[in-house]
């Protein structure tokens, strides 16, 4: 999977569809499937990276983005605009993404070791195995990028979510612990040791 | 402060989302400490290299996710009901399914106890429903309809449909014969064939529900009718075949596989007596209820020449292209029921007939079965209990005949 600047997702700032994304949510409520998935263009781009930076699998990333839609259409009649829709489906994402990492976890064949607290005697992470990878992202995962990615994707669940969602997609605190489903310090926390973390990890690499 | 809180405070100073005073002393630390200062520049090379890193693009899942929902709701309509199987059939819904059973069955049969005891005596001299005259009181407005009915309707019906019958509001007549005249011991089991093995258990409770022997005379008294829609109702989901004993030797039993649905359509031929007379509205009557119970197996080349020369001891009787052979219109008449154990010709090896008599042709019926093959006393009456049933046949008939109250005799017809 290709790393472009020129994505329709937005990975960084979010906030800029959300007018559009309200009219849409009230016509996929209203049953409007036209408009569900006019809200599935919009969002799929940041869906879709989100899981890719939490599993490091564009595979099983698409089908994570995918569960999540279709979650979100089973659920959106109950979606009451009380927080933003990007909010809500970050929310259906991160749980998504949760349950999708415990199912790989006990997948054979596909390891994920969590990088613990980062300590320098921390053996070296594992790599991902995605035998469907193709060669191209094999080559690609030798670059810096790839090294990054392999590096988050090694980092505590939580810490993850929280360094992809705020640092990687630039979401505001009060969006990632809505999101995540807990509080704005506790996303801070989660962050801030993430970010050391993954200092370490970047600097055992060489990267900087 | 030491390198050790400023450590913990440089990852959130990338943000600047330090409260002042912190700020202030981070700096003040930081403008001192050169490890510090290192270490809040990786800090922010990794975050500018994870805020750098370039969205993946991503691929268009609106057709995927649109033919999973499609698939999701044709999924759901053909899922529908074989997910409504397991949960009827899950432990929780079966114990539910068997209290409410045995509640419904508990809750009539306190109702047809209690209304006896307020309810009128009966008539013993009842009409069935296509006689002319008084309808007698005895016979349930709800089984009138059920007169006329074809006994393959009923042996189709649901059971539950059946354990509905003796509604107690609709058939007073229910009420008054299970009533106290029963001289305190409403019914015996024992006496109603369906306590005769562990194969019949399962549906002891709708046929209790609607099948009351009465054990004492005069009020000794069953509905012929009531008797009959309870055995009928009964016979889908009962084992037809002989009932289970333990010394009954394994080839003498009928095949259970065979006998538990009655499927009249695909059953061997019925007798032509049975044929001829199987148009008959069965009419109501009052019958002695049977006192005592015999049971035989004949193993016979012919089975079928068994069955007609039971149906033609009794004087008029039809003969159920089911296997059921009802009583005839006359008041002294045998009962005689027959229920075919095979559902085919390859499992019509065994037939089982309940014959209803005086004990008076007791020896004439066992005669008239030696006749066609060799014939066994299972299980002799009850004041034969001690005699050798092999071979006391005249000790036997004699002292069933002393009894004078009709008999039961449940005839296993078994091909040679």
């Amino acid at each position: 999977m290709a790393e472009t600047s020129n994505t329709a997702g937005p990975e960084q700032a979010l906030g800029e569809p959300e007018l559009d994304a309200e009219a849409l949510v009230r016509r996929a409520q209203a049953g409007d499937e036209a408009a569900f998935d006019g809200l599935v263009r919009m969002f799929q781009g940041q869906i879709f990276n989100l899981a890719y930076r939490m599993v490091n699998n564009a595979a099983d990333a698409g089908d994570i983005a995918q569960e999540v839609f279709v979650r979100a259409y089973r659920a959106i009649g109950k979606f009451r605009g009380e927080s933003k829709f990007s909010t809500w489906l970050y929310a259906l994402a991160s749980n998504t993404c949760r349950s999708e990492l415990r199912r790989l976890r006990r997948r054979a064949g596909f390891e994920i070791v969590e990088g613990g607290k980062g300590g320098p005697d921390e053996p070296p992470p594992r790599e991902a195995v995605d035998p469907a990878d193709s060669p191209a992202l094999k080559m690609e995962r030798t670059e810096v990028m790839g090294q990054i990615q392999e590096c988050i994707a090694t980092l505590p669940e939580e810490f993850r979510l929280a360094m992809v969602m705020c640092d990687a997609q630039g979401m505001s605190y009060e969006d990632a612990a809505g999101a995540m489903g807990c509080s704005i310090g506790t996303v801070k926390s989660r962050l801030f040791r993430a970010r050391t973390a993954m200092k370490d990890k970047l600097v055992r690499k060489g990267l900087i | 402060m030491n390198c050790r809180q400023a450590k913990e405070l440089i990852p959130g100073c990338v943000d600047g989302t330090l409260e002042p005073p912190r700020a202030r002393e981070l700096s003040d630390h930081l403008a001192g400490c050169e490890q510090c200062r290192g270490e809040l520049e990786d800090v922010r090379k990794t975050v500018a290299l994870v805020r750098g890193l370039a969205p993946v693009t991503a691929p268009d899942l609106v057709a995927g996710v649109r033919a999973r929902l499609n698939a999701e709701a044709r999924g759901e309509r053909a899922r529908r009901p074989a997910l409504s199987w397991p949960s009827l059939t899950s432990p929780q819904v079966r114990i539910a399914l068997a209290a409410g059973l045995l509640i419904v069955v508990g809750f009539y049969g306190m109702k047809e106890m209690g209304g006896g005891r307020n309810a009128p005596k009966p008539s013993l001299q009842g009409t069935g429903a296509g006689e002319p005259g008084p309808q007698p009181s005895v016979i349930p407005e709800a089984e009138h309809g059920k007169a006329d009915m074809p006994h393959a309707a009923k042996l189709k019906a649901p059971l539950p449909a059946a354990s509905q019958a003796p509604k107690p509001a609709a058939e007073p007549a229910g009420t008054i014969s299970f009533g106290e005249e029963a001289g305190g011991k409403l019914w015996d089991r024992s006496e109603s064939g369906t306590d005769d093995g562990q194969s019949r258990q399962a549906v002891s409770q709708p046929m209790t529900a609607t099948r009351y022997t009465r054990t004492e005379a005069p009020a000794d008294v069953i509905l012929e009718e009531e008797t009959k829609t309870a055995e009928l109702s009964a016979v889908p989901a009962m084992p037809v075949g002989e009932p289970e004993e333990p010394g009954k030797p394994e080839e003498l039993r009928p095949k259970r596989e065979s006998s538990a649905r009655v499927q009249p359509a695909e059953h061997p031929p019925a007798p032509v007596l049975g044929k001829s007379y199987a148009s008959r509205s069965v009419p109501k009557k009052a019958v002695p209820a049977p006192a005592q119970r015999a049971e035989l197996v004949v193993v016979a080349g012919d089975p079928q020449a068994v069955l007609e020369t039971v149906a033609g001891l009794s004087s008029a009787m039809e003969y159920k292209e089911e296997g059921s052979v009802a009583a005839s219109s006359a008041p002294t008449a045998d009962k005689v029921e027959a229920r075919k154990a095979g559902a085919d010709e390859k499992a019509a090896s065994s037939t089982v007939v309940s014959v209803r008599i005086p004990p008076s042709r007791y020896s004439e019926l066992l005669a008239a079965l030696k006749k066609h093959g060799e014939v066994t006393v299972m299980k002799a009456a009850p004041v034969l209990a001690d005699a050798d049933a092999q071979s006391a046949d005249k000790s036997e008939t004699a002292a069933v005949e002393q009894a004078g109250a009709p008999m039961e005799v449940l005839i296993t017809v078994v091909r040679k």
